[in-house]
């Protein structure tokens, strides 16, 4: 190292070393992580549907909140989700709801509103979505 | 290595600086929908590659502006990883502040971040622009620009104003809605917007302006670059996929338009350059 270069590094702040450091290592980091979720998530969607609660309104209403998880390995735009309520083996109620993007592996929160009070079972059915 | 306090004060005050960038400069794109489902949705090679791309990018731009002086290559890139890091952390806190961090993957948090730290980033750099509290100093890039350097300033600024639009679908949609003269119509008034602003900034800055010939060369070198950098950022966005060649085309003549402002604003906030 010549004798200039090594005053260009005694210049150099340590917080600048510290910051510059941590920049690469979390810049390195993302872009290998997404080169291998790139490389490895090929494949498709799937979901999982999950009820987080069941509530009588004032208005009359019952609503059901719910949880879609993608559990595929690719995101999906405008998923349709069927939710029926169930009598016994009959279909009661369905309301479609549209979400709007799910990434693969995270959750979504929705929220089914009925005007049915009895029925106390619910199917989710996937009806379509997007790739995007 | 400084380790001394008023040294590493003097770099803290340039990382503030640069957090204040990347937040006047991402904040539209933060709160852009289209950028939140696009963080969890974009193909992670095309982002892999953007992120790898923007790291020469980023060294350039702590070359020519920067949050703080620099004075080798080396500290030219530990500033862009800086810039980086400051990017992601503002991004972060501002992300988590309107809630659009919830239960999501490791991968979709990343992707939701890197993506907006990208331009972040820039901004994060051209801060000691914006914010610069020494005045006196001689601005960097008119002593070193040239011809190269005038083209990356004015590709900045093009990238810049087309990573802020290109999310939204309205680019689509007047790509669409346009007949093809008007496409034609909207490239003439981007080069005819880009030269006049060079012509401009030329003639302020310089003692013996260039002729207008001159300035449509640069003009036309410069409305090229803000064509490819907009059908980069197009194709980034996943805005060309299926796309029949004639709707691309005129997608990317409607983003050049703004990137075409972009370049020439760039030229404006880093002043003249001569050629070397």
């Amino acid at each position: 190292m010549t004798r200039k270069k090594k005053l260009e590094d005694n210049e150099t702040p340590l917080l600048e070393w510290i910051c510059g450091g941590a920049g690469a290592l979390l810049f390195f980091v993302i872009v290998g992580f997404t080169l291998f979720n790139g490389m490895t998530m090929k494949g498709p969607a799937a979901f999982r549907y999950q009820t987080t609660g069941m509530e009588a309104v004032a208005d009359g209403t019952r609503q059901i909140a719910f949880l879609v998880e993608n559990i595929g390995e690719k995101p999906v735009t405008d998923l349709r989700v069927r939710v029926t309520l169930m009598n016994g083996d009959q279909d009661g109620q369905q309301r479609d709801i549209n979400v709007e993007t799910v990434a693969a592996k995270s959750t979504v929160k929705a929220t089914a509103v009925f005007t049915d009070p009895a029925a106390a079972e619910v199917k989710f059915e996937t009806l379509s979505y997007r790739e995007p | 290595m400084h380790i001394d306090l008023p040294c590493n004060l003097r770099y803290a005050t340039g990382l503030a600086r640069a957090g204040l960038g990347a937040l006047i400069f991402a904040l539209p794109l933060m709160m852009t929908m289209e950028m939140w489902e696009f963080g969890a949705t974009v193909d992670r090679l095309r982002l892999a590659l953007t992120l790898t791309l923007s790291l020469p990018m980023l060294t350039a731009l702590s070359y020519y502006a920067g949050f703080e002086p620099t004075s080798s290559l080396l500290d030219n890139v530990l500033d862009a990883f800086a810039a980086f890091l400051v990017s992601l952390v503002t991004c972060l806190i501002v992300m988590a502040l309107f809630a659009e961090i919830t239960a999501m993957s490791l991968d979709a948090l990343a992707g939701k971040l890197a993506v907006l730290s990208f331009p972040a980033s820039i901004g994060a750099l051209l801060a000691d622009k914006q914010f610069n509290d020494r005045p006196d100093e001689q601005p960097r890039t008119s002593i070193t620009a040239g011809f190269a350097g005038r083209l990356f300033v004015m590709g900045v600024g093009a990238l810049f104003l087309a990573l802020n639009v290109a999310p939204t679908d309205e680019i689509e949609l007047i790509a669409i809605n346009i007949h093809p003269f008007q496409a034609a119509a909207i490239a003439v008034t981007s080069l005819a917007i880009l030269i006049l602003t060079l012509r401009a900034i030329d003639l302020e800055f310089d003692d013996l302006p260039g002729r207008l010939t001159t300035h449509m060369a640069r003009g036309f070198a410069g409305y090229g670059v803000c064509l490819l950098l907009s059908a980069y950022v197009l194709w980034f966005f996943g805005r060309t996929d299926g796309k029949a060649l004639d709707e691309m085309l005129e997608s990317i003549i409607v983003l050049a338009f703004p990137a075409s402002l972009g370049a020439g604003a760039a030229r404006l906030i880093f002043g003249g350059g001569k050629d070397e």
